[in-house]
């Protein structure tokens, strides 16, 4: 079940060239969401660390194109909205874990800390008790031209924000890069994967 | 505080667009247009936007990175990047994007507390000052004022800190210290002794036009991450960073090359490549040399032969060709910069290597310009300025020293500032206060390093009359002093101690609840809390605007610095009426390094107007219509020095190239016209593009201009401070004018001096290959102290010999080495394996002993484990896998920490942080802590077992190297860790298992 949207939704992308792992989008996620700290809704994954093929990328969920969670979900818990989001539904989930399987990148989250059952209705709140939790791009900070609070934060635009059109010009400068390869990329672009994507 | 009663009296400077939201600024606080999704109200849920941002600089290190809190009602509520401060550009780090958590945080200091057989009662304020003033009295009159102890801190704003220096200079006693000590003090010293002044020479923007930078001995991603960003553009341009330490850090991985020493041979490295840029290469700049250096012909003569590369190749363990090919790259460059923190400067011979480095420098010419020079890494976020302001057992505030000309330059200051009330004399000073003992007054004090031993008195001769009896702790986490064990003892043995902090820290981990020691407990305020000017590493100085009022019963510490004062019986020198008052103090008095031209106003202007500031020199945009003459050409934050309030600040120290007026200047001239052997100190005469009045010479530093005090406005220029910045008129006229006002100048002296030139008032002197005032005079490879080669040791590179009275104590490093020197035998564990180099660190989550870092929530999540690192293949010979507990003993104890399994060690050396407490040898000191005290995370803390042996000249602690056996630890020996504290460890090691 995809959008038709020519556009999509605006991301944040991990721009693997210049992570350091300060964690600060981490932090930021947490605190701007008061989110129990076992909710990695951003979170830098190492590699190889101490070797010569080190490396790390802040991954989070990106609101696929071609999301698998949305396929595999048995319950209709997630789902795209108009604008190309996927969002989880608090009262639908149940905390199977098919749509962490099912995501490339690892971005549902099930955090098992207590959380009151109005945030978990709430779309953008925080989800626990083990339902799925994921992030949600910032949407209120978006609605007041803000970028969100992990890409806003980080000190080496490691994260980049945009709509297809504005990734695709700042993936085009210098010392820019996604970990996505072309399957990744077309799960998360869709037909715009190869105008995002430098070549 | 309600928004009516902020100072709308700045609206020169509004700016709209802050935030990308509709705001209006005034003043430091920006206030906030509510959207439509904030009118439904706060109680929607996060994310809280608050009514107001107010610009702050984050409290933890000493990059500076600005900031936004968002405060509704007097709380804080949230953060926001602030995007157009040049320094960060809105970028932070995890701990700088936690701030919130540490205002808030449940386990801070609430209220007074005293130690009431056993238990913590509260007490008031109106009680408890009185009480520990008393105490304090009482002692000063028994014993006298040296029987105390003042810790300063690093973390206290720049009044707070010339407050806290103030405060025992006026009790009477030299015996305060702080955390500079074990961090830079090497390089302050080391550097200071070399060109002038021992501080960063450039900032973290000139970062980005560096072509060739050598990292020996930091780790800026971990430490530093927010400038790596600047960094990265120096990379982008083409510019290489390389780096030059025994691990292969996150820095050496994004680094461009990365060359492997033995932790401690620093100095043997560093000879090594100026060896081969001197004898193989020919590529020292001889006309540099010959024209601003001393000494270099007897270094190259006396020095250096000893250093060829097959040596240095043995002691450092760095390959040959690896020597050369580092050697030749900063031959190539066209500029150079050795760049170095703690990884230099820990060690017993400390002072030595950051002489080295600049030595480096300097042969190679690529000193005292942008992108050249030393980019010094400092720690905390103040510590800079709690440095330059003298919160130090050898100094007044800015480097006055303690002689009779210091304390009567600082009594006329503290006699005729507006701030306070009170008058002071030196008689006063040396008969009252100090009680008529001269000898005490002028000698250097105790240092942190070693206060303990000043409490003990058990090991080492002590030189002043009496052991101290109690201390005043302001802001110190005890676990990064190493002798860790002693520590604890030294506490068990004093009257009383006191704790002025945020957190209970340390300190209530080590104390015997049913022992002799009282310990008062006050809480202060953190740095959001109050008002203040703070100065980063590049020495750039900031405002921090108050956020909120003090959390719970806390104060503001220049107010508990206040109120002490008063029940001391000298509260007229402290009766200041805002901050900003203490602030012109530091203006009128700190003009031996500039600290002049940094008004209030104009610190705060700045922080208005971040986006004036270019980010590639920090520089006033000139051509922006909006500067209308007030800021233009500024530097943003006016680096030190600036000498009056129209000067800009001077981003890069030494900078010939420059008009003094532009903040251009040469080496200082800091010892005198001519050295002991009768050779010129002055720089060679020269003709810089920028002057069309001929030759520049070398001159002397300007008569008395650190010592003339302007009239009424503090930060005006004085006679000195404004002839040398004239091209009209030169060191002779400027004598001769302080004479015609009425000084104690001889014209004569300076009657050579006769060439009208625009100078800055350092002169222009000689950078230094000898240091002859210091016991090495040239830098010299000396083993650690715990050392893995004793035949180097019996070959010519032992530790110092015995000194009587260094800071008051007897230090004998090579008497530690001796007692030490088959430690590499001893520490053969049973399978008959050798022992490591064992070195310590950072983490990027925590800062210093981790008595704040580890009561955050969001920092101890997520670096929820004291490790020590080792080699997969030595992991291997143990059976250890990450998170598996191990026992770390050195020859002084026997630790209890989880392995962390990585490539990152070499084989023959382990890494630990040192920002944990909490448990001591195995043993948990937690357990007893009222639950709101217990930090979230505990562990080992690695300096109880690092080596007792200090710097030869300034006793900075060697944590950077000792000797360690590895052991898996048998169940009984590991310490229980709270369940939460186990459950984010799993989580940890599992982020690492999952890629």
């Amino acid at each position: 079940m995809s959008t038709n949207q020519a556009s999509g939704p605006a991301r944040v992308v991990p721009n693997w060239e210049s992570c350091i792992d300060c964690g600060a989008c981490e932090v930021a996620c947490k605190r701007t969401w008061e989110l129990p700290q076992e909710s990695n809704r951003i979170s830098v994954v190492r590699m190889a660390h101490g070797t010569e093929a080190e490396k790390q990328k802040p991954m989070q969920c990106y609101n696929c194109t071609e999301a698998p969670c949305v396929d595999v979900c048995p319950t209709d818990a997630l789902r795209f909205r108009e604008d190309g989001t996927v969002r989880v539904s608090g009262n639908r989930c149940i905390g199977c874990h098919y749509c962490g399987v099912a995501c490339p990148f690892g971005a549902p989250q099930y955090p098992d800390a207590s959380v009151p059952e109005a945030d978990e209705m709430n779309p953008l709140g925080a989800r626990g008790n083990g339902l799925m939790d994921k992030c949600t791009t910032c949407e209120p900070r978006q609605e007041r031209d803000l970028e969100p609070a992990c890409a806003s934060e980080c000190p080496t635009d490691a994260l980049l924000f945009g709509t297809p059109d504005e990734l695709s010009e700042e993936l085009a400068k210098e010392n820019r890069s996604t970990p996505f390869n072309d399957e990744a990329a077309s799960v998360v672009f869709g037909d715009d994967a190869d105008r995002v994507m430098p070549e | 505080m309600s928004r009516s009663m902020i100072d709308l009296d700045r609206r020169d400077f509004l700016k709209t667009g802050a935030a990308g939201t509709l705001a209006a600024a005034v003043g430091g606080r920006t206030l906030l247009e509510r959207g439509e999704a904030q009118e439904e109200g706060a109680d929607d849920g996060p994310p809280y936007t608050g009514d107001e941002l107010v610009k702050t600089v984050c409290t933890h290190c000493s990059v500076g990175c600005g900031l936004h809190l968002a405060v509704e009602d007097d709380n804080v509520v949230g953060q926001e990047t602030w995007d157009d401060n040049p320094i960060n550009n809105g970028g932070l780090c995890s701990k700088g994007a936690s701030l919130g958590h540490t205002i808030n945080a449940e386990g801070r200091l609430k209220e007074p507390m005293k130690l009431v057989d056993g238990e913590w009662v509260r007490m008031d304020w109106d009680e408890i000052l009185p009480e520990i003033a008393g105490r304090l009295e009482d002692i000063r009159e028994e014993t006298g004022p040296h029987a105390t102890y003042w810790c300063g801190s690093a973390k206290h704003s720049n009044e707070a800190a010339y407050l806290m220096r103030k405060l025992p200079s006026i009790f009477g006693t030299n015996n305060i210290d702080h955390q500079a000590r074990i961090c830079h003090s090497t390089t302050v010293t080391g550097i200071a002794n070399t060109w002038g002044v021992g501080a960063m020479t450039n900032n973290n923007n000139d970062m980005r036009h560096v072509d060739v930078n050598l990292i020996i001995g930091h780790n800026p991603i971990e430490s530093h991450p927010v400038a790596w960003q600047h960094f990265q553009v120096a990379q982008q341009r083409g510019g290489q960073h390389i780096v030059a330490e025994p691990r292969y850090t996150e820095t050496a991985a994004a680094a461009d090359d990365h060359y492997q020493f033995r932790s401690g041979t620093d100095v043997a490295f560093i000879y090594g490549l100026i060896y081969h840029i001197v004898e193989n290469l020919g590529a020292h700049d001889e006309e540099f040399i010959e024209g601003r250096v001393d000494g270099f012909d007897e270094f190259r003569e006396d020095v250096l032969p000893e250093y060829d590369l097959e040596n240095v190749s043995d002691i450092t363990g760095t390959p040959v060709e690896d020597l050369q090919s580092l050697a030749e790259t900063l031959a190539d460059a066209d500029v150079s910069c050795v760049e170095w923190a703690m990884g230099g400067t820990q060690h017993n011979n400390g002072t030595g290597n950051t002489r080295a480095y600049a030595m480096l420098n300097l042969v190679l010419g690529h000193a005292a310009q942008s992108a050249g020079g030393t980019p010094i890494y400092r720690g905390h976020d103040n510590v800079q300025g709690a440095t330059d302001l003298g919160v130090d057992a050898s100094t007044l505030p800015g480097y006055y020293g303690l002689d009779e000309g210091a304390w009567s330059h600082w009594a006329s200051v503290w006699s005729q500032t507006d701030g306070t009330s009170g008058e002071i004399t030196y008689e006063e000073l040396l008969e009252d206060r100090f009680q008529g003992r001269q000898e005490l007054m002028e000698k250097d004090g105790i240092t942190v390093a070693r206060w303990f031993e000043a409490v003990l008195d058990d090991e080492w001769e002590l030189y002043q009359p009496d052991p101290v009896r109690a201390a005043i702790w302001w802001g110190h986490g005890m676990a990064s002093l190493s002798e860790y064990k002693k520590v604890r003892q030294a506490i068990e043995e004093l009257e009383f101690i006191v704790n002025i902090d945020i957190h209970p820290n340390q300190i209530s981990e080590l104390i015997d609840l049913d022992g002799d020691t009282d310990v008062y407990m006050l809480p202060a305020a953190t740095n959001f809390e109050e008002g203040g000017s703070v100065t980063n590493t590049g020495r750039q100085i900031q405002w921090r605007h108050q956020a909120v009022t003090p959390r719970h019963n806390s104060k503001k510490d220049w107010v508990i610095m206040q109120e002490l004062a008063e029940e001391l019986g000298f509260g007229e020198h402290f009766d200041y009426d805002e901050v900003e008052d203490i602030t012109r103090e530091i203006n009128l008095g700190t003009r031996t390094i500039g600290y002049t031209g940094q008004t209030p106003e104009r610190i705060k202007a700045h922080m208005q107007n971040g986006d004036l500031f270019g980010v590639e020199h920090c520089e006033a945009d000139l051509d922006s219509e909006e500067v209308n003459g007030v800021m233009d050409g500024d530097y943003y934050g006016m680096p030190w020095p600036s000498w009056h309030d129209e000067h800009p600040g001077t981003p890069v120290l030494y900078d010939a190239s420059k008009p003094p007026a532009e903040g251009g200047m040469d080496f200082r001239a800091r010892w005198g016209t001519e050295g002991p052997e009768g050779q010129n100190m002055l720089r060679d005469p020269y003709e810089p593009d920028w002057y069309d009045g001929g030759e520049i010479e070398g001159v002397p530093q300007y008569p008395a201009f650190h010592t003339v005090l302007p009239e009424d406005n503090p930060a005006g220029k004085t006679i000195p401070v404004e002839y040398a910045e004239r091209d009209d008129v030169s060191v002779h006229d400027t004598a001769q004018a302080l004479a015609e006002a009425g000084h104690d100048i001889d014209p004569s002296e300076y009657a050579e001096y006769n060439n009208p030139q625009p100078d800055s008032p350092w002169g222009r002197g000689r950078a230094r290959m000898k240091a002859w005032n210091l016991t090495d005079e040239y830098p010299a490879h000396r083993e650690p102290a715990v050392t893995p080669r004793p035949d180097l040791v019996e070959n010519g590179y032992p530790c110092n010999d015995r000194v009587e009275d260094h800071w008051r104590l007897e230090l004998d490093n090579a008497k530690v080495q001796q007692d030490n020197i088959d430690a590499v035998e001893n520490l053969v564990d049973d399978e008959g394996r050798t022992p490591f180099v064992l070195t310590s660190g950072r983490q990027v989550e925590h800062t210093g002993a981790g008595g704040e870092t580890r009561m955050n929530e969001s920092l101890a999540y997520r670096s929820p484990m004291m490790y020590v690192q080792i080699h997969p293949e030595k992991a291997a010979e143990r059976g250890l896998e990450s998170g598996d507990w191990a026992t770390v003993e050195t020859p002084h104890a026997e630790m209890v920490m989880q392995a962390n399994v990585t490539e990152r060690v070499p084989q023959d050396h382990l890494f630990a942080p040192f920002h944990w407490s909490g448990v001591l040898e195995g043993e948990v000191l937690t357990d007893e802590l009222p639950e709101e005290w217990t930090p979230f995370v505990i562990g080992e803390t690695v300096n109880s077992g690092t080596a007792p042996a200090y710097d030869r000249e300034t006793q900075m602690q060697e944590t950077k190297v000792t000797l360690a056996s590895v052991t898996p630890a048998s169940s009984d020996e590991i310490p229980e860790l709270s369940d939460q504290q186990q459950s984010w460890q799993e989580a940890f090691l599992n982020r690492d298992r999952r890629s």
